[in-house]
């Protein structure tokens, strides 16, 4: 639930929720450390509760929210960072039995989405994306880098990646990434042109729910989008639909693309199984995906979205937010507090 | 002849120009906004010289090189086909 230097998706879920209209939803936010950002925003959550990291192991985690469940009831829980995804689409069908419901990609489509497995799936697809390879070593990295003409993209498999103008900058970066991530790492090509996200939620049998696609106008240092204008090119929705058609892709999706300046052709970086920190862009542009999410959990039939008009921007705007102590002291000795509804700070 | 891609543009009487396609904005002077203008009502790329030249009381010659310009810069940003 953290909005801060490198965002997470939490709050920009919980915030399409609570502004979700005809419902008026107690919204729980489920966090991994008491600072996180989200819990002090005036409005937002009804409650929110400390849970343990994903690396502490999916009992754990079940324990966890089965204890919570037992303090306010949960009907749908959304994951939203990568390195949980994977343990809650392992304990989906425990925590259905608790009467908690999720809307998650398959394991299967979990893994073939990897960093690792990306080249299989594009070509498997027909969709372009550019040429790397997965590193296991300094020694194979001084022997791969060869294969490239520099700039090269290093990317941990994870989290973080840096361009290389030559080699030693690219060792610098993969000792940078494998000191954190450890090994492998990728090589990737680097394609020139602008950066587009597509954000998409399908229903698991092939059909698109929604649909949004935008031009990254800033990055941060990160490469994250900090700025964003929805746009309706027609190539780049064919390939979001093709995808969920072809992987019958279920639940939340981001498809990240550069679009090459020379050839105006769309090449796939990265897929990412959840929504990006940006989906408050979709409600705003009258596609609730964060709610659809909500309504195929509850399998209510949730209505498939017009696509979003062309022109509808968002920038990031970091602000102090302010509060007592009380809630810190709260999630700091009882790793929970439950939060009174004060007016919500929309913009 | 209008093309779809001129159709699509999004152009404001400020000279504020949207790409829906691409995400891209521009700003251009007030003679740019309205050689676009014109040229997506469908006046022709050889006639447009004429009616700017009429408009801004300058050359035929004058408003030709112009106009051939601004056209040619529109096609380097892929704004026109």
């Amino acid at each position: 639930m953290n909005a801060g230097e490198s965002p997470q998706p939490g709050p920009a879920v919980a915030r399409s929720l609570r502004e979700a209209k005809d419902y008026d939803f107690t919204l729980v936010g489920l966090i991994y450390d008491a600072m996180e950002s989200g819990v002090y925003y005036n409005g937002l959550l009804d409650a929110a509760f400390l849970i343990p990291y994903p690396s502490s192991g999916t009992e754990e985690m079940f324990e966890r929210i089965e204890a919570i469940n037992n303090k306010i009831h949960i009907d749908v829980l959304i994951p939203t960072l990568d390195a949980e995804l994977s343990a809650y689409s392992k304990l989906e069908s425990r925590l259905l039995q608790l009467g908690i419901k999720l809307f998650l990609p398959t394991e299967d489509q979990l893994s073939s989405r990897s960093k690792l497995h990306l080249p299989e799936l594009t070509r498997d697809l027909h969709l372009q994306m550019p040429n790397q390879k997965c590193i296991g070593s300094y020694e194979e990295l001084s022997k791969m880098f060869n294969e490239f003409s520099p700039p090269v993209v290093v990317k941990g498999i994870y989290y973080e990646a840096g361009i290389a103008n030559d080699y030693s900058e690219c060792k610098r970066i993969a000792g940078k990434i494998t000191s954190k991530w450890g090994w492998p790492i990728i090589l990737q090509e680097r394609i020139v042109g602008g950066e587009y996200d597509l954000a998409m939620f399908g229903d698991g049998s092939g059909s698109v729910i929604g649909e949004i696609a935008m031009k990254k106008m800033a990055l941060t240092e990160k490469g994250k989008a900090f700025s964003g204008m929805t746009i309706n090119d027609e190539n780049i929705y064919k390939i979001g639909k093709s995808f969920v058609s072809r992987t019958k892709w279920r639940g939340a999706l981001e498809l990240e693309f550069v679009k090459e300046t020379k050839s105006e052709m769309y090449y796939l970086i990265e897929i990412n199984p959840r929504f990006p920190a940006w989906i408050y862009l979709s409600s705003a542009a009258g596609q609730n995906l964060a709610l659809a999410y909500v309504e195929m959990a509850l399998g209510l039939k949730s209505k498939t979205f017009d696509r979003p008009n062309a022109g509808i921007f968002f920038v990031r705007h970091a602000i102090d937010l302010v509060s007592d102590l009380n809630r810190l002291e709260e999630l700091s000795v009882n790793s929970e507090c439950f939060i009174e509804r004060k007016k919500y700070e929309t913009q | 002849m209008i093309t779809n891609r001129l159709k699509a543009l999004a152009l404001s009487e400020t000279g504020f120009l949207f790409d829906p396609v691409t995400g891209h904005t521009y700003t251009l002077n007030s003679t740019g906004t309205r050689i676009l203008d014109l040229l997506r009502k469908g006046i022709s790329e050889p006639d447009l010289s004429s009616v700017i030249a009429k408009e801004y009381s300058i050359d035929n010659s004058e408003a030709a090189i112009d106009c051939s310009e601004f056209v040619k810069t529109l096609r380097e940003y892929r704004l026109l086909d």
